[in-house]
């Protein structure tokens, strides 16, 4: 049994943990709470009292319950951000790699254009074009993400076209999608289960961020940074339930996939497994 | 240590040809935008003969390629068009915004420096033990937090309920300074006005250290892990052989080395800041590029959103080249 560092072990810990709780409390969550997201179940901007534990917001309905609920579209949004942007990347990225010339000598250069330019500036603008839903959403913040992918793939595939195995394999006739699948897959696993949960902790800052400026999920559906926007002119008033909690959840959502994504970058690294520029 | 010219070139061609790709992809996106900016500017009772006149006049009735190679003809004789909204020219509108975004950025950075190099450096030396590891947290936090959220909970908590800071804008009335260069706080030293100084750096504070917790987090770990692996190499073994002091070998010899790699990260995080200061811009009421950006957004007025996507990638290309030229300069082993 390998032993790991402390900070690793704590990593790993407390990202699983949190992510874990984040998770329950998405899929449990609306099973046992008395108030829908769009409910008025209380007085307008209510502290939290034992009715409504995070009190309610500027129409009366119970900010736990839009926590609750909010936290499914960032989550789905990230998960369909990154997984469109981790396939795409990913299959471009290896196979620009493989097969090396111009091609890959071109989209290279299509990335680096693409890396180049602020993930915020595009993902407003696409976002803001496009229109507010889930699927465009998705996109926006996806289309940021994919050079990253492309890149790491892509040196994985470099790198391991060049060892001397495979120039043995190929006399043997082996074609390329048994090499890639049987030599080049493995690499990838880390590197992209790394990835993938950084990228689903940046995907949920960017979601909440584009519904903090207006142009992501809507109001009335609830979402963290939407509901922090419409809560900020009553924060100026008193009512600090309304931008702490939404804006505290987005937090301990980003902190936790950073966790697991550090502590699983630091198991690869302890046992050996290289991942490339994570 | 000179960076050949061909470098340099390419670069720029680099920048041109990404330019060239981002502004086709937002115009061709724009016009699939379902809403008419004619009848959004004239309102909900315009007659539709005005409205097409309307049309006619800002050129929306044409044939989109047709559009489409005016705007790029445009582009390259340096006339970016007309806001829709204001009337204003386009390039006006920018360059009116762009010295608060660049004023809000460099701030920002040089905070983020600041804070983020020494906590890197201190984590490196005490590689393993407990002050690294609080160092490493306290990164790992501020990467994490929400720029809109610190922002808002500074403004409130700091601004609103103490009073010692500004709460939103650029100065307080009456004490802006002269508009010469759009740098108020530039403005403030070539007029000599110091009130309206200490006005503009108070007013800076706080938007600066909202978005200096996330970069700082980067910078930290970036020298942080380029200084664990420049003590690692021989030459350092070489110089405890020698009997150097740690002091000199650190701040001498690892220092300088570990810093090449962070300077180009540096300067990545300068352009990367000038693009997301937008949410900074929003809370703050500063009136940079963000902001403009998501007023033209609003307001559909297409001219300033392309005017906006141009002026962000032009400062990026301009960014990342001075970057890589003082890169060059300064690593003697760079000859490209």
């Amino acid at each position: 049994m390998h032993e790991y560092s402390k900070s690793t072990a704590f990593s790993i810990l407390i990202g699983a943990i949190i992510v874990i709780g984040l998770f329950s409390m998405m899929i449990f969550g609306p099973f046992i709470l008395s108030y829908g997201p769009l409910e008025i179940g209380g007085n307008a901007l209510a502290p939290p009292s034992l009715n409504h534990l995070m009190g309610t917001d500027s129409v009366g309905r119970d900010v736990l319950s839009r926590i609750m609920w909010g936290g499914r579209y960032s989550f789905l949004i990230a998960m369909i951000a990154v997984g469109m942007s981790s396939l795409i990347g990913t299959f471009s990225g290896i196979a620009s790699g493989y097969v090396g010339g111009k091609i890959d000598r071109l989209l290279t250069l299509l990335v680096d254009c693409l890396y180049a330019f602020p993930i915020y500036i595009m993902a407003v603008t696409v976002a803001a074009i496009l229109g507010p839903t889930v699927v465009n959403l998705a996109f926006s913040v996806g289309i940021a993400y994919i050079p990253r992918y492309f890149k790491v793939m892509r040196s994985i595939a470099l790198s391991v076209k060049e060892k001397m195995f495979i120039e043995a394999e190929k006399c043997l006739g082996a074609g390329s999608f048994y090499i890639i699948y049987h030599h080049i897959l493995p690499y990838i696993i880390s590197s992209t289960i790394v990835l993938i949960s950084m990228g689903v902790a940046q995907s949920i800052l960017m979601v909440s961020g584009l519904g903090f400026l207006g142009i992501g999920i809507q109001a009335p559906t609830p979402e963290w940074g939407t509901d922090l926007s419409s809560g900020r002119n009553y924060f100026f008033n008193g009512a600090w339930w309304v931008v702490f909690f939404p804006g505290l959840m987005i937090f301990l959502a980003v902190l936790g996939f950073n966790l697991l994504g550090e502590g699983l970058n630091a198991i690869f690294q302890e046992r050996g497994v290289e991942t490339y520029g994570t | 240590m000179r960076v050949p010219l061909r470098y340099i070139l390419l670069r720029i061609l680099m920048g041109v040809l990404m330019l060239l790709i981002l502004l086709t992809v937002v115009f061709f996106l724009l016009h699939i935008l379902p809403g008419d900016p004619a009848r959004e500017m004239l309102g909900e009772h315009a007659l539709p003969s005005q409205v097409d006149e309307l049309r006619h006049y800002l050129g929306l009735d044409k044939p989109l390629y047709v559009q489409y190679v005016d705007f790029m003809t445009n582009m390259f004789h340096g006339n970016l068009g007309s806001s829709f909204y204001s009337g204003e020219t386009t390039v006006n509108e920018l360059l009116y915004a762009l010295p608060c975004t660049m004023e809000l950025s460099i701030s920002a950075l040089v905070l983020s420096v600041i804070i983020g190099l020494p906590l890197g450096m201190a984590g490196a030396l005490k590689k393993g033990k407990v002050p690294d590891f609080v160092i490493r947290i306290f990164s790992l936090g501020s990467f994490s937090i929400p720029i809109f959220w610190l922002a808002v909970m500074l403004q409130v908590y700091v601004a609103l309920h103490t009073g010692i800071l500004p709460i939103q804008g650029r100065n307080s009335f009456m004490l802006a300074p002269p508009r010469i260069t759009g740098f108020v706080t530039l403005d403030s030293i070539l007029t000599g006005k110091w009130s309206s100084l200490i006005d503009s750096l108070a007013h800076l504070l706080l938007p600066s250290v909202a978005i200096s917790f996330f970069y700082s987090a980067i910078i930290s770990r970036v020298s942080r892990a380029n200084m664990i692996e420049t003590l690692r190499e021989d030459y350092i073994l070489a110089a405890r052989a020698k009997g150097l002091t740690e002091n000199k070998i650190v701040y001498k010899h690892a220092f300088r080395n570990a810093m090449l790699p962070v300077f180009t990260i540096i300067g990545m995080q300068l352009a990367e800041l000038i693009g997301g200061a937008i949410v900074t811009e929003t809370v703050f009421n500063l009136p940079g590029m963000g902001s403009l950006l998501m007023q033209s957004i609003f307001r559909r007025d297409y001219p300033v959103i392309q005017g906006c996507v141009a002026a962000y990638a032009i400062s990026i290309v301009v960014v990342t080249t001075i970057v890589d030229c003082i890169y060059g300069f300064l690593d003697p082993r760079v000859s490209i």
